[in-house]
């Protein structure tokens, strides 16, 4: 009879840790399905599918990440200042989070990372505000596109306190080689460019310069975030021709890593541990260059040339989630422990007096307390999924005018994988000239 | 046996139908205009009101102004440039350059004509009067009064910070400049906003 009831009300538990951690599983395959829209170039479709099913694919802890995905694809469709909305939500709620919630560092330690407000990595704060800058831009409001330089350059200054910090603790330590490693991101190329971009258009050639020297000191300092040469036209960005405007191509291409988990279960004596490790992985892009056709619409003159790599997303996002790899390990180990350790003290405290009711409680305990460990033990694989992973840039003097320009992203082999045509671009003076590409194949 | 269980699924309930409760609602306390009210560090009314107090009244006493009005027997006429943001928050430098202009023209001491963006609506009015309105009502066409200085300003930020601390200085100028000559008749600054920001490192 006691045996019947325990059964009862194991199930009955079993029941409600089913139903209750459930709601923490986040539709995974339903952003494949969102993903592919993507690749497409059906960002309108794919935000839609998002807001229409944001409730399944985010809980109240992803308030981030669903703007930043959100502003991201409404960015790529062309809806800028609806972006902007989002992905300034998006960077409130990173500085807000900033200050770390007790209550949900202690449930962190309970049932796992993902209770925590998602903060967001150092990546996704900077460049959500170059895509702020970008629809600014798009929107032809320089000086709120300088705004948002501003921010990303405070935001840089930090990371580079940090990194001067790092360094000089790794002096200290002697453990230049281990720990100085770990803080490879300080500089984005991308974001100086933009950046250089802006101030030449509105004519400050000192900031421009300014901006010119830190691209090529990302190159020099950030070498394996930067496994390739300077691109060839950013020595010309800065030369003024006489009768000729800087007309400048940038284009995103892929999409940056994702997480995957890793469990890993094992038993010592009489100890069942699980372990869930979140490891990040880069998506692969088919693009492996692109080529620029502009046309003078008036006179019919052709220009052709290839964009180069400026910034590699997907390696930076790779940078800063291994930075933080070690603590998120430690810290799964530590909770796998404390929680196969609750489960044996239960399991030993149940069978100190069989038959009392206790004991029976007890044993019920430690039942679910292995069920509650093997269903909350779970990585926490949050990041955002639309950035892209590469961005290439080029550039070229031309007189004053309407052009086509064609972008065509070829593979390995040349073939054409996605064809862009943007027609009756205006090449105008003393502005910023900018054609934004995009192919997240 | 049956006692503890109860108390055990009792609890459950508790810790899952908290999980749904939300509490909602709002509370609106009316304070006085001039209260200082600093929530987040950025841009706020406390902020415009410290430079229109100081910087709006050095330009209404300004000298060439006075010396204008002596020199050419009538107050200087005045237009509105642009008041850039050059700092790094999206702030509405509208509202202080309208306080600019509030205070000149009730000074008496100059005349302001329509800023760039506000004639090309009244130029509009006009064509359609020359249209639509008697021939005694109708306004002339080209028979704006042209300004004399042009008023211009931005506001820049310096940020400093490191961890959870930083700092924000506003350093607003405005300058006044003869438009037929591009000599500056009057600069004024003002860097006395500077605020120390602490963030919370933890929260509940």
């Amino acid at each position: 009879m006691q045996g019947k009831k325990l059964r009862i009300t194991f199930l009955f538990f079993s029941f409600f840790a089913l139903l209750f951690f459930s709601s923490c599983v986040t539709n995974r395959n339903f952003f494949n399905q969102v993903d592919s829209h993507v690749g497409r170039g059906d960002y309108q479709t794919a935000v839609s599918m998002i807001e229409k099913n944001e409730d399944n694919l985010y809980t109240k802890k992803d308030l981030v990440l669903k703007s930043l995905d959100k502003g991201l694809l409404l960015h790529y469709g062309g809806d800028y200042k609806t972006s902007n909305k989002e992905l300034a939500y998006a960077e409130e709620k990173m500085f807000e989070y900033f200050s770390k919630s007790i209550s949900q560092s202690v449930q962190s330690f309970i049932i796992n990372d993902a209770v925590i407000d998602y903060a967001g990595d150092p990546y996704e704060d900077i460049y959500s505000n170059l895509f702020m800058a970008l629809n600014y831009i798009a929107l032809n409001e320089m000086d709120k596109a300088l705004v948002e330089i501003r921010r990303f350059d405070t935001k840089q200054k930090n990371l580079r306190l940090n990194y001067a910090q790092a360094q000089n603790k790794a002096n200290q330590n002697s453990l230049s080689d281990a720990y100085f490693g770990e803080m490879s991101f300080h500089n984005s190329a991308l974001a100086r460019y933009l950046s250089m971009l802006l101030y030449r258009a509105e004519g400050n050639v000192d900031a421009a310069e300014i901006d010119l020297r830190y691209i090529k000191t990302a190159f020099r300092d950030q070498s394996q975030l930067y496994p390739f040469s300077l691109p060839s036209s950013l020595d010309d960005e800065l030369i003024k021709l006489p009768g000729l405007e800087r007309l400048n191509v940038l284009c995103f291409t892929g999409l940056a890593p994702i997480k995957t988990e890793e469990v890993i279960r094992f038993y010592t004596s009489d100890t069942y541990y699980k372990l869930a490790l979140p490891l990040m992985f880069k998506r692969p892009s088919r693009v492996v260059f692109i080529g620029v056709e502009i046309e003078n619409e008036d006179t019919g003159e052709k220009h052709q040339f290839r964009l180069d790599p400026l910034e590699s997303i997907d390696s930076i996002a790779y940078d800063t989630f291994r930075q933080k790899q070690d603590l998120l390990y430690f810290k799964a180990i530590a909770r796998s422990i404390a929680k196969s350790m609750t489960t044996n003290v239960l399991d030993a405290a149940s069978r100190v007096d069989q038959n009392s009711d206790a004991s029976g409680i007890l044993g019920l305990l430690s039942i679910v307390s292995l069920v509650s460990n093997e269903l909350t033990e779970v990585a926490d694989l949050r990041t955002s999924r639309y950035f892209p992973a590469k961005a290439s840039v080029g550039g070229i003097h031309l007189a004053p005018g309407r052009y086509t320009v064609q972008i065509q992203y070829k593979d390995a082999w040349g073939g054409t994988i996605w064809l862009e045509t943007i027609q009756g671009f205006d090449l105008k003076k003393n502005t910023i000239n900018l054609v934004e590409g995009i192919c997240l194949q | 046996m049956k006692k503890t269980s109860i108390i055990a699924i009792a609890m459950m309930l508790i810790v899952v139908l908290s999980s749904c409760v939300s509490t909602t609602g709002t509370q609106v306390n009316r304070i006085d205009a001039r209260t200082q009210t600093d929530l987040s560090g950025y841009w706020n009314d406390t902020d415009v009101r410290i430079i229109a107090d100081t910087l709006v009244q050095e330009c209404v006493n300004a000298p060439s102004i006075v010396n204008f009005i002596r020199q050419y027997q009538r107050p200087p006429v005045v237009i509105l440039g642009s008041f850039r943001n050059q700092s790094d928050e999206h702030l509405d430098t509208s509202i202080l350059a309208k306080k600019f202009e509030i205070a000149l023209v009730n000074s008496g001491k100059v005349d302001f004509v329509a800023s760039s963006m506000e004639r090309g609506e009244l130029r509009d009015e006009r064509e359609n009067q020359q249209e639509w309105s008697s021939e005694l009502s109708a306004k002339a066409l080209a028979n704006e009064v042209a300004a004399d200085f042009m008023l211009i300003g931005a506001v820049k930020t310096i940020v400093d910070s490191s961890g959870a601390d930083f700092t924000r200085t506003y350093f607003v100028t405005a300058e006044l400049i003869n438009i037929e000559k591009n000599t500056k008749v009057w600069l004024g600054e003002n860097s006395s906003i500077k605020k120390y920001i602490r963030r919370d490192t933890v929260r509940w």
